[in-house]
């Protein structure tokens, strides 16, 4: 069977060793300085100077900068080409036909970009070096409710194996004769003969699930032990604290800069 | 939040995660079919007729974290509010019978899939700078050529397209609820008024 979708690459060094909730809060305080920086030159300086050495103090700069850059690709792509366009202004750089591009447009993509930068980044920082179910753990720990863990812990698992049965079933009506190539219509009728094998063969093996947990006693009330032991510092719980006052330091400051009157 | 604290059944339960595996795996067929709608809410709608508005709500909202923690689409989680939306309001049109009929599923469709676009449209346009990165990126362009505003042109891109898929995705629902087992449904909660 193969391994649960993710982007998690373990390393000895780097963020990876440290407690998830610390990654977590280090990822929602850089989305907080995405979303109030308002100058595209501290927006992409928050991606260089603070995601990009953490990415290489956990020796993942490689994989991070290439999902990066394929996550941003094509928004960068449609903002600088739409909002060039249609964003409201006045400096035209060119013109082609009726439309005008402008340097306005061009800002507000360029300071949209970098804060999709900045949030797929940090988002990328902890999905690459943190494992899901360790941030389930230590969220249900904090008192997320144990079955939206086991929900998206499980999700993760089953999920290789609905591809490669979907696979398998594509493969399967093809070998029948469905054709899944041609016009609109064909190929729209050809998942009439592929969803619902999927549908049924899936659904059906629930209650065999539902059983089996019932009979482990998942419904049972209390705490439960957990196998994997996570490890937490002093040094993280300021970490976090720090990052907490930052993040609403600079949410404050720039909602005190959007309600000053002009 | 009362229904969630409560807890879900355990079938609920571990029908979630495979509603969630259906949503990835048909989305992903109507891609290798090269079919120009998503279908990606089927599980979602699912989940919301049989076991209620608010099992559909998390399905739909964890169905857009499983997106981006795997690794597919990263702006995903941006948009689980939406996906939330379309999971309630399948499990809210459900108990009032909509899904009874073919066309009333239909009709659930549609006013599902213009909600969406409506609440959808500012999110693309005040966290993603008014595009999707996707090739829906087109109608946008084409409706703000046409002199919209950049909110305006994201609301008539997903009135465009979400309708459309959400119906079809409704008439699917509908028609496995026909073809299920009894004995299979009869165990959910909400199925008697589906």
């Amino acid at each position: 069977m193969s391994p649960a979708p993710s982007l998690y690459l373990p390393q000895p060094t780097g963020l990876q060793p440290l407690h998830p909730l610390t990654k977590l809060v280090l990822t929602l305080t850089v989305l907080s300085g995405a979303i109030s920086l308002a100058d595209p030159r501290y927006v992409f300086a928050t991606y260089g100077l603070i995601l990009v050495p953490l990415a290489g103090w956990s020796r993942i700069l490689g994989p991070f900068l290439r999902y990066s850059f394929r996550a941003l690709a094509p928004f960068l792509l449609s903002l600088v080409i739409i909002q060039g366009f249609f964003y409201p202004g006045e400096l035209v750089i060119f013109s082609l036909g009726p439309f005008h591009y402008k340097a306005e447009g061009l800002g507000f993509a360029l300071l949209f970009s970098g804060r999709l930068l900045v949030g797929l980044g940090a988002s990328l920082l902890l999905l690459l070096t943190t494992r899901m179910d360790h941030l389930m753990q230590a969220l249900t720990q904090r008192g997320l409710s144990a079955q939206i863990a086991y929900i998206v812990v499980t999700t993760l698992q089953i999920i290789p194996r609905f591809q490669s049965r979907g696979e398998a079933i594509f493969d399967a009506q093809r070998a029948r004769g469905l054709k899944t190539e041609g016009s609109l219509l064909r190929r729209a009728r050809a998942l009439f003969f592929l969803v619902p094998p999927l549908l049924f063969s899936s659904l059906m093996e629930t209650d065999a699930r539902a059983v089996a947990l019932e009979a482990r006693g998942f419904g049972k009330p209390g705490p439960k032990t957990s196998w994997a032991v996570l490890t937490d510092s002093g040094g993280q719980r300021i970490v976090r604290a720090l990052c907490a006052v930052a993040a609403l330091a600079m949410i404050g400051i720039r909602l005190a800069a959007v309600a000053r009157p002009r | 939040m009362g229904r969630l604290q409560r807890g879900l059944s355990t079938l609920t339960l571990v029908t979630i995660p495979v509603a969630i595996a259906i949503n990835v795996v048909v989305g992903q067929l109507a891609l290798a079919v090269k079919v120009p709608l998503y279908l990606d809410s089927i599980g979602t709608i699912l989940v919301g007729v049989l076991a209620g508005p608010w099992a559909g709500a998390l399905t739909g909202f964890l169905s857009n974290v499983i997106w981006t923690v795997a690794g597919w689409y990263t702006p995903a989680i941006a948009f689980a509010a939406v996906a939330a939306i379309i999971g309630a309001m399948a499990g809210a049109f459900a108990r009032a019978g909509w899904f009874r009929e073919w066309w009333r599923a239909v009709l659930a469709g549609l006013l599902t899939g213009l909600v969406a676009a409506v609440v959808s449209a500012p999110i693309a346009t005040f966290v993603f700078g008014g595009v999707m990165g996707s090739g829906t990126d087109a109608i946008v362009a084409l409706a703000r050529s046409i002199g919209l505003t950049s909110l305006g042109a994201n609301m008539a891109q997903g009135a465009f397209s979400d309708p459309l898929d959400k119906a079809i995705s409704c008439l699917a629902v509908w028609g496995l609820l026909r073809a299920l087992p009894k004995s299979f449904m009869a165990r959910f909660p909400s199925a008697a008024s589906a």
